[in-house]
Formats: structure tokens, C-alpha cells, sequence
């Protein structure tokens, strides 16, 4: 006998429907799985005659061939687990064929007939061509924030088979959770950010335009501490990016949070010994998101950027220009979406004290080692550069009250209007040619810039990017028309270049 | 004298010196033994002909000398292809100068190099203002911001900045003058196409294209170790005087001061804290009698050079780091008594509002109290923005751009986020 159920499996983000063909027949007992799965697919043999057993009922003793189609795409995973069950359950004649009909299913099954979530569940969700879905009980809210109203939640292989035989009532689908309040913003307070006001207002501006930021500074001056403060600073997600990066994190099997979407923006801190395939995302068969990905409308901070793998910082390049990675391997190529802010720390030398003060121990070749790992192409990338010392202790002590995140993040929602008015998410995203139209400098500014590039002091590629941080500034603080003198200077401020660290050009 | 010489004539002297160049162990002193007692325009054609006769006159021999060299040469005389060798050279871009040329600028000097291989604008070498500014590897920030601030105010003066393209000082100081679009030479230890360090190879490239490199080792010469304090007479050789940034108690740098002291050229030392190893060597010098100067005014006070150089014909001996604005600089941040005519140096290049009270002395305009509280705060040593902005009151968008516009007039130092006032 054969039956049919359908299913789905997911490659990078996006989620392939596919059907879970089972075929009973006379012939010696054996168990044949097609279609390209891989081992963690194949396995799903013992853990389904197990969960089958353990639920009370028969393993046929027949010959069971499943094809998983199409057969062209790699099956991973024990998602496909549960539509197995099923379909042996069918085709074995233990289960009335037509039950199936108007059902989906994916889900892992444990050996007593549990059933277990699995990663990715809103794609596959997603992709899941049929009316109403079986989905493990675990992550069915994921699931229903995609497909509202027709998810059932599934907790155990025997109820859901008594229930599909019509002996018992199926879980009522889940309706997803209304939107509600935020609980409280992600990050840091930035009022216990004291005796900074430049690495405060840098943050400000990097929110405001979607700038990215690298901060430069001994250890101990807070560089971690600030950026955790930033996605606090960032305005929450719109549904559509919300649903983008649930999408993301579900693939990549980070836990969602309760309502089932990430409505903050996320805030990813990959530790400097990370592979540049678990930067960049592709490891497995499914083409699991990398960090960068899981930064999607989010923070990617890079603490002690010197200690990154030169390959590593130079597989960030692409994406930072694109907005999304594309990974090739031999059998298969996804694009994955990774439009993240990108935030650095890196101490001016191997041994941190490089700032000032003549406390640096290292010798000129190992602090010339550790500026080339930042090669000019990424530092470019980076509009904002600052330099962060700690804070001096009188100012800590002095109890001095600062601004907290919900003023600057209401500042920054204000900026941020005012380039959605221009046509782009933050002034970051503007290209050069709009420049021109969308933040003439005046008369005085245009002086100060040619004498800075006369002075040699500015690049014809680091001009473009002033100017955008220049009209970041200007939307801040509310000015509008052609750029004052003052707003480019404060830009330029913002663009450090400690020749100590990374020598005279920039 | 060069009228009474044939091109056949330099030629020959070109190919005997460069074969002299090419021999196994050579090195200044062997070099020197093979012209004994010879002078005149055809001197290293007489010194390899004397070679190859094995007629070397044994008693002006260095110390040491082994006899088995000797023979290796006069092997190495028979076999060398100096058509080859000219090839090379001139394939990648390497002229050979000899001393019947008569842009030799080692007419005088005690140990002149057998050749001067050179890639770039040869005409620097005619330039009367030259200083070299050399010091350790190993500087302090302080070092460093200061030699590129040196090469900044040399060059805007229009002085032929000399160094010998080394980490820390030397490159600092080389940067800072092609930051200034100015004349620079760089005097290398090895072959001019062997690049070392391999971290200053932006900068090598950037002086032979700029500027220009010479050195006495042929293509593909190692630069080993004995190469550097040879080079080094070449660097003091070179200059009208020595400046030294930074040098620890022994170094590289301090060589170049004696080699200075041989050839009469002035040596000035920049003072630094007692307390910084890397300022041994330099208060030392200051101790025994060196010039101190604080920055490129007092390099140029002491080798009296004309005060305005050619690319900067508003220029006047003023602050080191003064932008080619509209207006005349203004004197080093030195106190309220500045005087009254340089006051709208910084406003009409600077700022469109805010601090352009114009030719007002009184610090009663908000921009010029500000001023006043900012060049006050950098008095006592280089201070971090942040100190500035809680000293001040004021927004960090406001004070970064009157930080700005103050390093940009060359009244303050800006050096990442650290401030200091210009030296």
C-alpha cells in the first residue's frame, strides 16, 4: 500500500516543500529510505520502529520502501521523522489513509513516541504545502506566527495518531500571540555608560545612521560594555524585518523568543577563534546561517577585531557591501540575508597599552603585525572610529546623572524618520550620487573638506562617508538645508585615525 | 673637471665600480683598501686593474684581512657579466651615479660610498636644505606624533626631509612630509629593490615615486647587519644637519650623530621625559651638547635656511602644522597675548559661525572663551577629547568641531582622540 504525506526541509533560510512517499509491500521485512538523506536522515529508521513500538503500535514486518521527493534535494535532519511515522502508519493500513490527506508534518520523534522540536521550524512551516500542519509542541509558536491558525501543536506520537484516527480531538491550531508591548529593550542601560560622552554620542550617531563603528582602546575602557548599549539604541523591528530575522534565527536553531517573533534587533558577538564558515554560515548539508546572518537587521559586534583571522575579517567584505552572503559549495549555492550594523573593538596594541601614557610593551614590527590585520578596504567600512579611554575615576565618583537609552533611542527614532523621508533605513544605505541632492554642504564646509583633503588628511573614499555621518549628525540635531561647517567637523571627530594604530593615511 | 672626461671614460669608471660592488665580502673598509693611493677620474679603473695584477699594496690592508678573499675576488673579476649587470639595473629602474658625475654628492665627504645606486627625482640631491630625521624603532606615541609633526613642518617649510625609511621615527617622519606633499630621500642599507622593512613597503614606494631612494648596495644586495651604520654615514652625509626624535641609550640613531660630528653637520635632539627609556639617548645628547629643538621652527632657526620654502609662498617661520589657508598662521598656541592681526586665521578658514568674532582680543565671544578653555586644558600634556567635553560643558558634536577646526588652523594636535598642543 502507499501513502503520501507532506513535508518540507530547509537550506539556508528558505524552506523546499517536499513529499514523504512510504510503500508497504509483501517481500522479506526491510526498510529502504531514497532521496538523498543524509545520516542524521537515516537514522530516523531505528528512532521511528522505536517511537512506533513504544506508542503501541505494530512495525510492519513487510517490505518498507520511502522515497523522499524530489529526490534531487539533500534531506538532513530528523525533521522528516514524524511524516515517516505516519506514513508507515498509512501505508501499514494502522491509520486510515485519507486522515493524512488535509495534513503536513515535520518534527524529530523520540525513542518513547515523544515528539521533539527541530530548528528552522518558520521556513519549513512556510514552505509546508498543506492545508493544516503537525508541528512539535516545543516550537509551534514559531510556526504560527507564519501560518496563523492552521498550526496544531503535537506532543506525542500515540495521541496524535489516536486523534488522526478520529478516536480523539486534535490540539485546537494556535492563533499567534498579539503583538503587545516590548518587555523591557535588549542590551545594556546606556545611563551606566558615565564619563564617555564622546563613545555615548558615537553610539548615538552609529544608531541614528546605521553607521558602522569601531572603537579602539585599552582594555578596560568599556569597548564591550558600549556595544551592548547600541541595540537598546536601535527602533524596534518592523513586522516584515521581524518575521526576516525569526526566519534567520529559527534556521540557525537560536531560541525565539516567547510571541514567536524577534521583534529587537538582534545583538551577535561572535568570539574572535570563529571559523569563517561559522561567520558566513554553510557548514552542513541544510546551509545553517552564519553570525552574520543571524546579525540580519541587527548588531554584529567583533570584539578584539585584531585576533580575528585575516581570512575571517576578509569574508565580512562582500556581505558588508551587499547585504547578503551568497555560500557556494560543490553541490548547492544559497544566499542568506546579512544587512548588519557592524560594531569593533580592538586595543591599539598587542598589549592594549598602546593608547598614549608610554605604557605599551610591544615592539614596532608586532604593533605593525597587528595594525595590517586590518587590511584599508574593511577599515574603510568603518565610518565611525573612535578612540575609548576609560573613564576618569573623579567622573565616576562625582554620581553625575547621564541621559538613559529610552531619550537617545527617541532621538535616534527621529533621525531615523527623517532618512525613511529620503527613501532609505538609514543614511548609512545612501549612495553617493544622492549625496548631492539629499545633503548639499554649504559654502564653509565645502572650504573645511578641501582643506582637509589638501592637507592629505582625508581620502576621496573616506569624503563620501563623511558627508553621510555629517547629515547623520544634522538629523540629530534637527538642522536642516545645506550642511554647516560645524556638523562636518564633528564628523570628521568622529572619524579617528590614531597614527599609533593604524598608520597616517585614512 | 667633468668637461675634460669622455662617456667611454665614465663608462669604464661605472663598470669598474660596480664590479668592485659586486666582488664576495666587500664591504667600505675592503673598499677603500682596493683604491689606496689612487685618485683622480680614472682611480677605479687603476684599483681593478691593480686587482687583477695581485699587486694590492699589503700594507694599507685592513686589520684582519684574509688573503683567501683576495683570490675570490680576482675568481669573481673573470667571471662577472656587468652587461648583465647594467641590465638588471637599469630593467628595474635604478640609476648608478659615480663621483666623475657631477652631481656627486659626496665631493668631500671622508668615506664616500663607491657608488650611489638612486630611483626617483635625482634633483633633491641638489637642493641646499636637507635634515635628516632619524631615531629608534622602538618609539613612544609622543615619538612618533612628534617626527610626524617634524616632517609636516619641514616639509612645509620646503626642506628636503632625509631618513632612513625605518619603523617607528624614521617612517613617521617621512610620512608626515609626503602628508605635505614635500621633498623627501630615503636612504636605504640594501639593494634598492629589496624592501625592508617589509611594513614600510607603501612607504618605499611612496618615497622612490614621491621623493627619491638611494642607497650604495646593488640590486638585490641583503641588507645585513653591517649595512645599516654604513648607511647611516650616508644619511649624515647627506644633510645640512641631524635631528634626533627619540633614541634609546644605544641605537641606530646615535651612529648617524657621530657620523654627523665627523662631517661637521649640526645635531639636534628633541628632549624628552627622563623618565622614557626612549629618550635616553636623546637628553644624553642634550647633556653632551646637542641643539634641542622642539620642532621644525627651531630645525630651521638652527640651520638658518630661508624661511618660506617654494610650494608655500604664504608660509612664515610660524607653527609647524599650518594649513595653506586664506589667511596669514598664527603663532603657537602660547597664551592670550597673541597677536591681534592673526586672529581671524581660524575663523575665516574654520568655522561659519560660532567663534568668528574676527580680530576681538577679549575672550567675552562664547567660540573664543571656548578656545581659551580647550588650549588651556592641552597646556599641561595631550588630553583626551572626553575630558575636554566634560570640562567644557558642552555637546560632544560642538566641541569635536571646535577641536577640528583648531587642529586644521595647526593650534591643535589631533592624533585620534588625543589632543595636544603643537610642538
Amino acid at each position: 500500500m502507499l501513502a503520501t504525506v507532506a513535508s518540507a526541509v530547509v537550506q539556508g533560510v528558505d524552506g523546499h516543500p517536499i513529499s514523504v512517499e512510504v510503500h508497504v509491500s509483501s517481500g522479506l521485512p526491510g526498510y529502504t529510505l531514497v532521496g538523498l538523506p543524509d545520516v542524521s536522515c537515516r537514522e530516523s529508521r531505528d528512532r521511528v520502529r522505536a517511537a512506533v513500538l513504544s506508542s503501541g503500535y505494530r512495525w510492519p514486518s513487510r517490505r518498507v520502501t520511502i522515497n523522499l521527493a524530489p529526490t534531487g534535494l539533500r534531506k538532513q535532519g530528523a525533521a522528516l521523522d514524524l511524516p515517516i511515522a505516519l506514513g508507515i502508519m498509512a501505508a501499514s493500513g494502522q491509520l486510515p489513509e485519507a486522515a493524512l490527506r488535509r495534513y503536513g508534518a515535520v518534527g524529530e520523534l523520540g525513542l518513547d513516541g515523544s515528539i521533539r522540536s527541530v530548528p528552522a521550524l518558520v521556513s519549513l512551516a512556510d514552505a509546508l504545502d498543506a492545508e493544516e500542519l503537525l508541528i512539535p509542541a516545543d516550537g509551534a509558536v514559531e510556526a504560527a506566527v507564519v501560518r496563523p491558525g492552521a498550526v496544531r501543536p503535537v506532543c506525542d506520537l500515540a495521541s496524535l495518531l489516536r486523534a488522526l484516527a478520529g478516536d480523539d480531538e486534535l490540539p485546537a491550531p494556535l492563533t499567534p500571540p498579539a503583538g503587545g508591548q516590548l518587555a523591557g529593550g535588549p542590551g545594556g542601560e546606556l545611563a551606566d555608560v558615565r564619563g564617555q560622552p564622546t563613545a555615548r554620542w558615537a553610539l548615538e550617531v552609529a544608531a541614528a545612521g546605521g553607521h558602522h563603528l569601531l572603537m579602539i582602546g585599552p582594555p578596560g575602557a568599556g569597548k564591550t560594555m558600549l556595544a551592548s548599549r547600541l541595540v537598546g539604541l536601535l527602533p524596534p523591528l518592523d513586522r516584515e524585518r521581524a518575521l526576516a530575522t525569526t526566519r534567520v534565527h529559527s534556521a540557525a536553531g537560536l531560541p525565539i523568543p516567547e510571541g514567536g517573533l524577534v521583534r529587537h534587533p538582534p545583538f551577535r558577538a561572535p568570539h574572535h577563534g570563529a571559523s569563517v564558515v561559522a561567520l558566513v554560515g554553510g557548514g552542513t548539508a541544510a546551509m545553517r546561517p552564519g553570525e552574520i546572518s543571524c546579525a540580519d537587521n541587527g548588531v554584529l559586534f567583533l570584539d578584539e577585531l585584531g585576533e580575528f583571522p585575516v581570512p575571517v575579517l576578509d569574508a565580512l567584505r562582500q556581505p558588508l557591501e551587499e547585504g547578503v552572503v551568497r555560500v557556494s559549495r560543490a553541490a548547492r549555492a544559497v544566499t542568506l540575508p546579512a544587512r548588519f550594523q557592524l560594531v569593533a573593538a580592538m586595543n591599539p596594541c598587542p598589549c592594549g597599552e598602546g593608547g598614549g601614557d608610554g605604557l605599551c610593551r610591544c615592539s614596532e614590527p608586532a604593533r605593525a603585525r597587528y595594525a595590517r590585520r586590518l587590511s584599508g578596504p574593511l577599515l574603510d567600512r568603518f565610518d565611525l572610529r573612535i578612540d575609548v579611554r576609560p573613564p576618569a575615576p573623579e567622573v565616576l565618583l562625582s554620581g553625575s546623572q547621564e541621559e538613559t537609552t529610552a531619550v537617545v533611542a527617541a532621538r535616534v527614532a527621529g533621525a531615523r524618520a527623517r532618512a525613511a523621508a529620503r527613501g532609505v533605513r538609514a543614511n548609512a544605505e545612501l549612495r553617493p550620487d544622492r549625496l548631492d541632492q539629499v545633503a548639499p554642504l554649504s559654502s564653509a564646509a565645502t572650504d573645511h573638506l578641501r582643506a582637509e583633503l589638501r592637507r592629505g588628511t582625508l581620502t576621496g573614499r573616506g569624503l563620501h562617508r563623511i558627508r553621510t555621518v555629517a547629515l547623520t549628525i544634522a538629523d540629530l540635531q534637527g538642522v536642516e538645508g545645506p550642511l554647516p561647517v560645524e556638523v562636518v567637523q564633528a564628523a570628521l571627530g568622529l572619524r579617528s585615525r590614531p597614527r599609533s594604530v593604524l598608520g597616517a593615511a585614512a | 673637471m667633468t668637461g675634460s672626461i669622455s662617456t667611454a671614460d665614465r663608462d669604464a669608471d661605472i663598470r669598474a665600480r660596480l664590479s668592485i660592488l659586486r666582488l664576495p665580502q666587500m664591504s667600505p673598509s675592503r673598499s677603500r683598501w682596493l683604491f689606496a693611493d689612487l685618485t683622480g677620474p680614472d682611480a677605479a679603473v687603476a684599483a681593478v686593474e691593480r686587482l687583477r695584477a695581485n699587486r694590492l699594496p699589503p700594507e694599507a690592508a685592513p686589520a684582519g684581512m684574509d688573503w683567501k678573499v683576495v683570490a675570490a675576488w680576482r675568481a669573481k673579476l673573470f667571471e662577472l657579466d656587468l652587461d648583465v649587470e647594467l641590465a638588471r639595473h637599469a630593467e628595474l629602474g635604478i640609476g648608478l651615479l659615480s663621483p666623475l658625475d657631477h652631481r656627486w654628492p659626496f665631493a668631500e665627504d671622508p668615506e664616500p660610498p663607491v657608488l650611489l645606486f638612486h630611483t626617483g627625482d635625482l634633483t633633491l640631491l641638489r637642493r641646499p636644505d636637507a635634515v635628516a630625521v632619524v631615531g629608534t624603532r622602538r618609539c613612544t606615541t609622543v615619538g612618533r606624533t612628534v617626527a610626524y609633526e617634524l616632517g609636516r613642518g619641514l616639509a612645509g617649510a620646503g626642506v628636503t626631509v632625509i631618513s632612513g625609511l625605518a619603523l617607528g621615527v624614521d617612517g613617521a617622519a617621512h610620512r608626515g612630509a609626503m602628508d605635505r606633499a614635500g621633498p623627501v630621500i630615503g636612504v636605504v642599507a640594501s639593494g634598492l629593490d629589496v624592501v625592508y622593512p617589509g611594513g614600510n613597503r607603501d612607504l618605499w614606494h611612496q618615497v622612490a615615486t614621491q621623493g627619491l631612494l638611494v642607497g650604495e648596495a646593488p640590486a638585490g644586495d641583503r641588507p645585513q647587519r653591517w649595512r645599516f651604520p654604513a648607511r647611516n654615514r650616508l644619511i649624515a652625509g647627506l644633510s645640512r644637519g641631524v635631528v634626533v626624535v627619540e633614541s634609546h641609550a644605544r641605537g641606530g640613531a646615535l651612529s648617524t650623530v657621530d657620523e654627523a660630528i665627523e662631517r661637521d653637520r649640526p645635531v639636534m635632539a628633541v628632549p624628552g621625559s627622563v623618565l622614557s627609556a626612549a629618550s635616553d639617548g636623546t637628553n644624553g645628547l642634550l647633556v653632551e651638547g646637542a641643539i634641542p629643538v622642539r620642532g621644525a621652527d627651531d630645525v630651521i632657526g638652527t640651520l638658518s635656511f630661508p624661511s618660506d620654502g617654494p610650494d608655500e609662498p604664504g608660509a612664515t617661520p610660524g607653527p609647524t602644522a599650518i594649513d595653506p589657508g586664506p589667511a596669514a598662521p598664527l603663532p603657537p598656541a602660547a597664551g592670550p597675548a597673541g597677536p591681534d592681526s592673526a586672529r581671524s586665521g581660524p575663523a575665516s578658514a574654520g568655522s561659519g559661525g560660532g567663534f568668528d568674532a574676527g580680530s576681538s582680543n577679549v575672550p567675552d565671544d562664547p567660540g573664543e572663551a571656548l578656545e581659551q578653555l580647550i588650549l588651556a586644558e592641552v597646556d599641561t600634556g595631550p588630553v583626551h577629547v572626553d575630558r575636554l567635553v566634560i570640562a567644557s560643558g558642552l555637546a560632544p558634536a560642538a566641541l569635536l568641531a571646535q577641536v577640528q577646526a583648531l587642529a586644521t588652523t595647526g593650534r591643535l594636535i589631533v592624533d585620534g582622540a588625543t589632543v595636544s598642543r603643537p610642538c
